[in-house]
């Protein structure tokens, strides 16, 4: 394991608090993207704005369950949800991407974390007993 | 989503599981943010036995606990949870060692980010496709630095 441009960046904060609230965070993310009914109604969203029953077209789950799934969505921060007439329009969030990609790098953030201890560990273990 | 990370240690499986475990002391960085104990960061403690805690004692005296061992097969394997308070749920961290060509080969996985209560109310059958992107992109973030 050689050293890494990563580790000495994470040095400079203290871990734990940062680890601890950027968990959470993903957490929702990854339960929010994590379920394929979820996923292809961000894909829906990605395109353009949509209406509630548009929404659930096509899927073989019932409009409250749908409804349910963009609460889940909508709590992660990836879509928004606007009264239009009697029926509710989503659309995606404007940071949506943008939370993604950040999710991606905390991931990356708790992989260069065990690098570090790891390296730390090799290091030990190798001096003579 | 899961971490998993592997390195290969020039030592046998038995000395790797000790400092692992019983030594983590001497080599976990604690004083490079390590600690959920901030500037009262001292000592860090993994007691190599089922019921055994992971913990973290402060300079005042006062203790953390971080997680709990769950399974202990010295000097093959050693499961424990981890906390932290932010979480709703622990997390588990599996060690296994193997005797390697060149010593030690220790895996590690850290896993069950996903396992809040919120996750298990939402239904069996979750699908995984965007954990295992995920997860497959910090396997290969790994291994540029693990290689």
């Amino acid at each position: 394991m050689g050293d890494s441009l990563r580790t000495r960046r994470l040095q400079t904060c203290n871990l734990w608090v940062t680890l601890s609230i950027v968990i959470t965070q993903v957490d929702e993310i990854l339960t929010a993207v994590g379920y394929p009914i979820r996923r292809e109604m961000l894909r829906r969203l990605s395109e353009r704005p949509c209406r509630a029953g548009d929404l659930a077209r096509g899927f073989a789950v019932s409009r409250p369950a749908i409804c349910k799934h963009a609460r889940t969505l909508q709590r992660a921060g990836l879509i928004r949800a606007a009264k239009s007439g009697r029926e509710r329009m989503y659309e995606l969030a404007p940071d949506a991407r943008a939370a993604m990609r950040a999710a991606a790098a905390r991931v990356e953030e708790l992989s260069a974390f065990w690098d570090t201890a790891l390296e730390a560990f090799k290091r030990r273990a190798e001096e003579s007993a | 989503m899961t971490i998993q990370k592997s390195v290969t240690v020039r030592c046998t499986p038995d000395k790797a599981f000790r400092v692992f475990t019983r030594e983590i002391g001497l080599w976990w960085p604690l004083d490079k943010g390590f600690s959920y104990g901030g500037e009262r960061r001292k000592e860090i403690f993994l007691d190599d036995r089922v019921g055994g805690r992971l913990y973290e004692r402060f300079n005042d005296g006062s203790e953390f606990e971080i997680g709990q061992v769950t399974r202990c097969d010295p000097p093959h394997l050693i499961l424990f949870t981890w906390k932290s308070p932010q979480w709703e749920a622990a997390t588990e961290v599996e060690v296994r060692f193997s005797a390697a060509a060149e010593g030690t080969r220790v895996e590690l996985e850290h896993r069950g980010f996903e396992a809040g209560p919120k996750m298990a109310k939402s239904g069996k059958g979750m699908a995984r496709g965007w954990v295992t992107v995920l997860e497959r992109y910090a396997a290969h973030a790994g291994d540029a630095t693990n290689a």
